[in-house]
């Protein structure tokens, strides 16, 4: 690939001065003159008409400024559909809604107000069960459905729970099912889970005299926020400023309007007087998003060899009671779930239902853990049926480079079997474990990140001094964007990083990005910075032409100088001086400026769900893991975890480690410890306490990372995503592994001990309770 | 969710906190390190108007062990000094190790035994905000007359977590409590109710001021088990304590043996303590003794895992607390 | 209820602040002498954002009231630079790519920093149980111990 300046080096991140010190500012750490506090009154039930919302008291305490219902300010938002209001108005859907908000010169106050408020319900019958809220005359839980505004993404069914519908058509799957050798059928099920980033959703906005909407928040989508906001308000763009702080991790929870939804109602009643809005951990779990349970019913026709020839699946999504991007995680990973498989016939539908149940959204894989967790235990369970090798049967089918896919996309770019071959050789697939106990299992996953989303715009100024500042809407989630953004500019233009500063996003200056979201910063902003590098490049060499009266083909960007073939060198300080007159004054700069898409970038049928190009760039990755199963107890430990993936181009080693580590744990938490548990509609387990995410002792620490570099033809030096796509095999692999171990298949997660131990008592190889 | 009000003291002598704990009686409650009350309060289940706080009295900060009283631990003694405690390490490892299992060491800084022993039942349907609570009734716990758990109940089945408190009922403790009336001395396992309403006998007017663990010249070995899903910060799903001391012939002279989380206090195996003495520890034994703590054992769904795993984890851990005692 | 003025040692420095008997440390090194170094992630002492050192051990200071600190040594994340550079911990930290959003990492760095204090060469092991009770989302909590051990002489 050649020999790259910084491309490919492990250069330590350039925001982590400021984190390491305590300097790194938070949406909470934000301090505004004349703030107030916001704090929120929502449902305790879980599907009602509100009759009456008296708050009389809450107005009637001194500290309190300002209140405000969904009356007064009744809005709704949604960029899929537009169905969430930002306080509801005539009836709640979830427990956890927002009903009424309160904003005070302190915290204690606004929440006195809060408690002070009176809410007259009248309850509805909900529905829970997607399974039932799809039945004729199940409780409506949107009524006016048809009336909202939505995007093709969403494909609503009216007068029904069916925010929408995906449907997949390819080939001839009942045909296929007669003609195979072997068939196969079986659900699979996942539950709710909640991202937990350890920074509570918070926002602040300021309504000022202008008539301009300012908000702070830690968003993953600065523009696509303001955007979202504008539409709903049906106000102009230039009205609304996003301003960036760092985001204490999100992994998708911090799209859409939350937080931000409650401090924009407030500020709007308060004016001139910015309203901040911090959740409590218990409002992030109730209020924000949960990662969708699905079920998924999976039927599969195979011949005798290995060869899978049919699938016809069905997912049912629990997408809760708003639809946020319930129908694009519903799309996305419903399109995908018959796995990176070559498959000529495929029938896919996916429901994306409402239920009376907290909203459901995208978490860290976009749908793809689950679907992944479905197909990759199927796989196995042919792979047994048909005795073969789990790794064979999987080689056997897996897509190659110009394969044809399940929805008519040519593959461009693929290094999935280099994944599933380097993961096996970790494990030393193939030996037999030494314990009956232990077990090995293998998983690979495929996932996208959309070309239909909006562009990705990038300016890069070039100083006087030759240092540059790169303006970017890319968020800092954690990922280390700023990071690479800067090492694509170093090397593009030789500039030593050093001499680099990466902006946080601010809508008023930084250009439009579609968001930091999907793995896509570091192709679609990487390729943006290129090109506004490339830019800068470009007007040197105009600008040098021009004053040295030379033909451009003549002049060359070299090592930060214009050079000429005659053997001029012209450093930017020197070009800017000679070719503005006024520069010699004070200076200038150079502006570069590119936007960035994909081009030839298709949606889907709406009907066949075929598209030639729905993405930018396709994700593959493969996980081995050895586990021990503790016979009495049905705890899995994991000995040995070996994870490959492929990155495209490696940009920075370190923080693509960073990814895979970050991955794999949320990965595990999803397989073995995680499950939010909603009873009634009510999350039983709201706190870090009784919602188990991984703490350090309940992670392996024998753990081995494989990167394979299949490079894209227009990923920035090859590059495609990484931040995502190591969480999706994971749970496939253990419940392969336990498989291996125990001869027991679970197909719901997580596998908890509970459940693995039952299943063990089950088929009595091992009997704990003999009497 | 921020704190309610409340007005706070400083007393620096234990009878000065008496004074105001008489004073103010059940407007009252102490401090310590307040890792359980400071949530409990935030969650408004306990809203005192004032807090006593007992760091600042330094005789309940003392370790000290003589052979007639054996070893007698301040209630305000930290875990973490419970933890690296010389003494302690040397004549009671079995509560080190149970004190190890107590959430996380930043928490153990703070956590102390009094407060462990004191520490309140736990729920999934009490231990929530004000706010959560609300979409229900109110419950036994919190004042009213339904249990959200098991239907129909005629009392409250809040469960008992304390992992210290577990291993010093095994030790056969004993608590001195001071108050209006005077002290009394009482064993631990006795300051129970067994009622999760009001879990223990402190009266409004009484503080913890010692713990008392008598000196023993039996051989003894001791075991503490934790069973949660994660190996940290979880409170126990199940735990054993187990006190086996042996006599020269190595049969088993004393033993007692304490689940915790399986109920509203912990619970003694008393008909296994029974069927022990005199017996040598072997794998028949052991086998009867964790049969034994199965059928007593009658957990209830309020912990997040259901009650028929717990009850089978109970015979796990018996088992594998007492082969712990067999090979150690 | 009567605010009352304490005095609070905060990185070597005095500061004399007006507060609740029902205010945390948390509140008050935030709020009040504007330290937000110091995070509020869940207010119930599980995550371990909020960590800070009271005479050199880590504590949750959203489980701590600002009078209960009076009279005491505490150590934010602000207190540990040195004339503004990096100390060697917090260059462990960053060369070896510790930290991803950040958040979890002031308390992970003082929790680190109270443990080398106390022991300049732990095991693997005792670096696990030292960071046990902060949690982290982001690294999976490998790079951490990696930057930790790198500090003891690992």
């Amino acid at each position: 690939m050649g020999n790259h300046k910084i491309i490919g080096k492990s250069i330590p991140r350039v925001d982590v001065p400021l984190k390491v010190t305590g300097k790194a500012y938070y949406v909470d750490d934000l301090k505004l003159p004349g703030m107030l506090f916001g704090k929120v009154l929502r449902s305790n039930v879980p599907h009602a008409l509100i009759k009456r919302i008296d708050v009389s008291e809450a107005c009637r305490i001194p500290e309190v400024k300002a209140v405000v219902t969904g009356n007064e300010f009744p809005y709704r938002h949604g960029l899929l559909i537009r169905d969430e209001p930002f306080l509801t108005q005539d009836k709640v859907r979830y427990i956890g809604e927002a009903v009424a908000a309160v904003a005070a010169t302190t915290e204690e106050a606004a929440q006195k107000g809060v408690d002070s408020i009176r809410v007259t319900y009248e309850p509805l019958p909900p529905v829970f069960d997607p399974q039932q809220a799809i039945q004729p005359g199940a409780p409506l839980i949107h009524e006016e459905l048809s009336s909202y505004p939505h995007s093709e993404v969403c494909q609503p069914i009216p007068n029904s729970n069916t925010c929408s519908h995906f449907k997949l058509r390819k080939g001839d799957v009942e045909r296929a099912f007669k003609e195979a050798d072997c068939l196969l059928e079986n659900t699979y099920a996942t539950s709710f889970n909640q991202h937990c980033a350890l920074e509570p959703h918070a926002a602040i906005a300021l309504f000022d005299p202008s008539g301009k909407i300012t908000v702070w928040t830690g968003n993953d989508g600065p523009h696509r926020c303001l955007r979202e906001i504008a539409l709903s308000m049906s106000i102009p763009f230039s009205n609304v400023r996003i301003i960036s702080a760092f985001q204490g991790g999100g992994f998708g929870s911090k799209g859409g309007l939350r937080a931000e939804a409650i401090a924009i109602a407030l500020a709007s009643k308060v004016k001139n007087r910015p309203v901040k809005v911090v959740y409590t951990r218990e409002e992030v779990f109730t209020s924000t998003l949960l990662r969708h349970p699905v079920s998924i019913r999976s039927k599969v026709g195979v011949m005798k060899d290995g060869k899978i020839v049919a699938k016809k699946i069905e997912l049912f999504w629990n997408t809760g009671a708003y639809g946020e991007k319930g129908p694009w995680v519903c799309r996305n990973a419903s399109m995908s779930a018959s796995g990176p498989y070559n498959i000529p016939n495929v029938w896919i539908d996916g429901y994306c239902i409402y239920t009376n149940n907290p909203i459901s959204g995208p978490m860290r894989g976009f749908g793809v853990p689950q679907v992944a967790f479905a197909y990759e235990s199927q796989m196995d369970e042919i792979a047994h049926e048909l005795k073969i090798d789990p790794l064979e049967l999987r080689l056997k089918n897996a897509l190659d480079k110009n394969d044809e896919t399940a929805w008519g996309e040519r593959i461009v770019s693929i290094g999935l079997k280099e994944c599933l071959r380097k993961a096996a050789g970790g494990l030393k697939w193939g030996e037999p474990t030494k314990d009956r106990n232990r077990g090995k299992g293998i998983a690979c996953m495929q996932k996208f990140t959309t070309t239909l989303q909006g562009v990705t715009s990038a300016i890069v100024k070039y100083n006087h001094d030759g240092s540059l500042a790169i303006l970017t809407s890319s968020m800092e989630v954690g990922q280390g964007v700023m990071t690479v953004l800067s090492q694509f500019a170093s090397e593009e233009l030789n500039v030593p990083v050093e001499k680099i500063r990466v902006s946080s996003a601010d809508t008023d200056y930084t250009p439009f990005d579609a968001s930091t979201t999907g793995s896509r910063s570091t192709y679609h902003m990487g390729n943006a910075v290129i090109l506004a590098c490339r830019d800068i490049k470009k007007q040197a060499i105009s600008m040098v032409s021009e004053f040295l009266n030379l033909p451009k083909k003549e002049l060359k960007f070299k090592e930060g100088k214009v050079v000429s073939t005659k053997g001029h060198e012209i450093s930017v300080i020197e070009l800017i001086n000679r070719y503005y007159d006024g520069a010699r004054g004070g200076g200038g700069d150079l502006v570069g400026r590119a936007t960035f898409h994909t081009k030839s970038g298709t949606g889907l049928d709406a009907e066949t769900g075929r598209g030639k190009r729905p993405a930018a760039f396709w994700m593959y990755g493969a996980q081995a893991v050895e586990i021990e199963v503790d016979p009495d107890t049905g705890k899995v430990k994991i000995l040995r975890f070996c994870t490959a993936h492929d990155v495209g181009k490696i940009i920075n080693p370190l923080s693509c480690e960073q990814q895979m580590e970050g991955a794999l744990a949320m990965g595990i938490g999803f397989a073995l410890f995680e499950k939010v548990d909603i009873e009634e509609g009510q999350i039983m387990n709201p706190s870090l306490e009784s919602y188990k995410i991984p703490t350090v002792y309940d992670l392996p620490q024998d753990v081995s990372i494989f990167f394979v570099e299949e490079p894209h033809p227009e990923g920035p030096y090859g590059a495609k995503g990484l931040a995502e796509p190591a969480t999706a095999p994971t749970a496939a692999a253990i419940a392969n592994a336990l498989f291996d171990a125990t001869g027991i298949r679970i197909r719901e997660v997580p596998l908890t001990p509970e459940k693995i131990q039952a299943a063990l008592e089950k088929i009595q190889k091992y009997s704990v309770d003999n009497s | 969710m921020n704190l309610p009000e409340f007005e706070h003291f400083e007393p620096k002598t234990l009878s000065e906190a008496c004074l105001l704990l008489k004073k103010y009686r059940d407007r009252a409650k102490v401090i310590a390190g307040g890792t359980d009350l400071l949530n409990l309060m935030r969650n408004r289940l306990v809203e005192p108007e004032y807090l006593i706080d007992l760091k600042r009295i330094s005789e309940l900060r003392s370790l000290r062990y003589d052979d007639i009283k054996g070893l007698v631990m301040g209630s305000a003694v930290t875990l973490s000094e419970l933890i690296y405690s010389p003494l302690i390490r040397e004549k009671a490892p079995l509560l080190v190790e149970a004190a190890r299992t107590v959430a996380a060491p930043p928490l153990q800084n703070m956590a102390t035994v009094g407060g462990n022993v004191c520490l309140d039942t736990r729920c999934l349907f009490y231990n929530q905000s004000k706010h959560w609570r609300s979409s229900h009734s109110v419950c036994f716990k919190t004042g009213g007359n339904a249990c959200h758990v098991v239907k129909h109940s005629e009392g409250c089945h809040s469960v008992f977590q304390a992992d210290v408190a577990c291993a010093l009922v095994a030790m056969n403790a004993r608590v001195k409590l001071i108050g209006e009336s005077g002290e009394r001395i009482l064993p631990l396992v006795e300051f129970y109710t067994e009622k999760g309403e009001n879990p223990n006998r402190l009266n409004p007017t009484e503080i913890l001021e010692e713990i008392l663990i008598p000196p023993n010249n039996i051989h003894r070995r001791g075991k503490y088990e934790k069973f949660s899903l994660r190996a940290v910060l979880d409170f126990p799903q199940v735990g054993v304590a187990a006190l086996i001391g042996f006599d020269l012939d190595g049969k088993i002279e004393e033993a007692r043996v304490v689940l915790n989380a399986v109920a509203s206090s912990p619970v003694e195996l008393k008909s296994a303590q029974a069927f022990l003495i005199g017996k040598r520890l072997d794998e028949d034994l052991i086998e009867k003794t964790a049969q034994s703590a199965f059928e007593v054992a009658h957990p209830v769904n309020n912990t997040g895992i259901s009650p028929l795993y717990r009850k089978k984890m109970v015979r796990i851990l018996v088992k594998l607390t007492l082969k712990g005692l067999l090979s150690s | 209820m009567k605010k009352r003025l304490i005095s609070l040692n905060v990185n070597d420095e005095t500061y004399e602040v007006f507060v609740n008997p029902n205010t945390t440390l948390l509140k008050v090194l935030r709020e009040e002498l504007e330290l937000t170094g110091t995070k509020r992630g869940c207010d119930e002492g599980v995550c371990g954002t909020c960590t800070v050192l009271i005479d050199g051990r880590p504590v949750r200071s959203c489980l701590t009231l600002a009078i209960e600190a009076q009279d005491r040594k505490i150590t934010t994340i602000e207190g540990l630079q040195q004339e503004g550079d990096l100390t060697p911990l917090q260059k462990a930290f960053l060369s070896e790519g510790a930290v991803q959003c950040g958040f979890c990492t002031p308390g992970m760095i003082l929790t680190a920093k109270a443990l080398l204090d106390e022991n300049p060469s732990p095991t693997e092991e005792e670096v696990l149980r030292a960071i046990s009770g902060n949690l982290c989302r982001c690294t999976g909590y490998y790079k951490i111990k990696k930057a930790i051990m790198k500090m003891a002489g690992g």
